[in-house]
């Protein structure tokens, strides 16, 4: 389906790039809010994701994995930020009144259960869970992605829901 | 709460969590045009890389296990030694190709001072041995015997090659009408360092020690100067029925 898509946008047909965004925005979207873990720069590498995707369709082949390719720039996009982050010097926000407040835009569901994952789960938990359920990943493409063994994906998903299951518990018990 | 229940309720969160933005793509893509590929695709060269590795890695093992198995087929494996008065030994590698010849006498070097015999089959070189021997003498001894005896460490492989070599000899020796008996010996180790260091052939060393056995006349000294011919004949006469150095071994 993807495929078919990629195609028509690679002979020119701009419309395309609507299909596939309704197609893989989920996905796409998981996967950067599960590497910079900021909702407001997930959602400018997802827009970088789709400018890449218009920039480099004549490099994607007849034989290749859209989906793959489509995910595999996201997260190259989010690896780059990441890099480029670790360069430049930290600034405390904070102590700059300048800079502070207006930039960092709340998650929509910060006491649902996303809310919670975010706090309860290590960094590889969260993305595994973010892409399986929010971005409708299968384990074996995160487990391409995240360059694992599929078993230790899926060990780490049924982990991660565990550890929901117990959080969830508590607070209900609390209430 | 069972697992399942907390799949849905992440899926069922998903449509409020993930943003809207498709009008900022369309609003950015608006002026982008597709760049053309350049470079070749690294997948197709990282492909060749991995192939050129295994392939040199092969070809390094191949080559190894070549050289090696020529060296090892090329080391010296035998030494046939010929006996008629001139006296010389020929070592020969695996493939039975001759690698040196040593002079064990005066007359053997007079004789082939200018033969180069290195490469040659080992039975063109006692082919030609002969030819040179019976072109160069113009009278035969009359006790002239020819002793065909070889070291090895297969023994087997020693006994067959002394009678191939028995029978090429002895069709020489018929083709240009030479009647010279032929006589075959394997050569221990130990019979062969003895020799060598006395600068005899082994089959005269032999053929001294039985002739010392029976008789308190000779000195080693003399015998050592006899040729293999005078030798035999001598042994004969000591022991008349005498037989022992034919097929000691």
């Amino acid at each position: 389906m993807i495929n078919k898509h990629l195609t028509r946008l690679r002979q020119g047909d701009n419309f395309a790039l609507t299909d596939i965004y309704n197609l893989t925005k989920n996905a796409v979207f998981s996967i950067c809010y599960s590497y910079m873990r900021n909702y407001q720069t997930a959602q400018d590498l997802m827009q970088d994701t789709y400018v890449n995707i218009i920039k480099h369709i004549l490099k994607f082949k007849d034989g290749y994995n859209g989906r793959a390719w489509i995910h595999t720039i996201a997260k190259n996009l989010c690896l780059n930020e990441l890099k480029k982050r670790k360069r430049e010097t930290c600034v405390d926000f904070s102590l700059r009144e300048d800079l502070a407040g207006g930039y960092e835009q709340a998650l929509p569901d910060e006491s649902g259960i996303i809310g919670l994952a975010c706090k309860v789960l290590s960094d590889n938990e969260l993305k595994i869970v973010m892409m399986h359920t929010i971005g409708g990943i299968k384990l074996k493409e995160i487990a391409q992605i995240l360059q694992s063994p599929q078993g230790t994906v899926r060990w780490q998903y049924n982990n991660a829901l565990n550890k929901l299951r117990k959080n969830l518990a508590s607070i209900g018990e609390l209430k | 709460m069972k697992k399942k229940d907390i799949e849905k309720m992440l899926i069922n969160s998903a449509d409020n969590f993930v943003p809207e933005c498709l009008d900022k793509i369309l609003e950015k893509t608006k002026f982008i045009t597709p760049e053309k590929p350049t470079t070749q695709p690294r997948q197709s060269f990282a492909c060749f890389r991995r192939f050129a590795t295994a392939f040199s890695a092969v070809l390094i093992f191949f080559s190894l296990g070549v050289v090696s198995f020529f060296g090892y087929m090329n080391s010296d494996y035998m030494t046939v030694y010929l006996d008629i008065n001139p006296s010389i030994a020929i070592t020969v590698n695996r493939f039975e190709k001759v690698k040196s010849i040593e002079f064990i006498n005066q007359d053997a070097k007079v004789l082939f001072e200018n033969y180069r015999a290195k490469g040659k089959p080992l039975e063109q070189v006692i082919n030609e041995f002969l030819e040179k021997y019976l072109q160069k003498t113009e009278r035969l001894e009359e006790d002239a015997v020819l002793y065909l005896s070889a070291y090895c460490k297969n023994n087997s492989k020693s006994e067959e090659i002394l009678k191939r070599l028995k029978t090429k000899a002895s069709q020489v020796l018929k083709d240009k009408n030479a009647d010279i008996p032929i006589e075959e010996l394997k050569i221990t180790k130990q019979e062969r360092n003895q020799a060598k260091d006395k600068q005899i052939s082994p089959v005269k060393l032999k053929l001294i020690e039985q002739i010392l056995k029976v008789s308190d006349e000779h000195t080693e000294e003399q015998l050592q100067n006899m040729s293999i011919g005078e030798l035999k004949k001598l042994l004969n006469d000591l022991i008349p029925d005498n037989n022992r150095t034919k097929g000691n071994n």
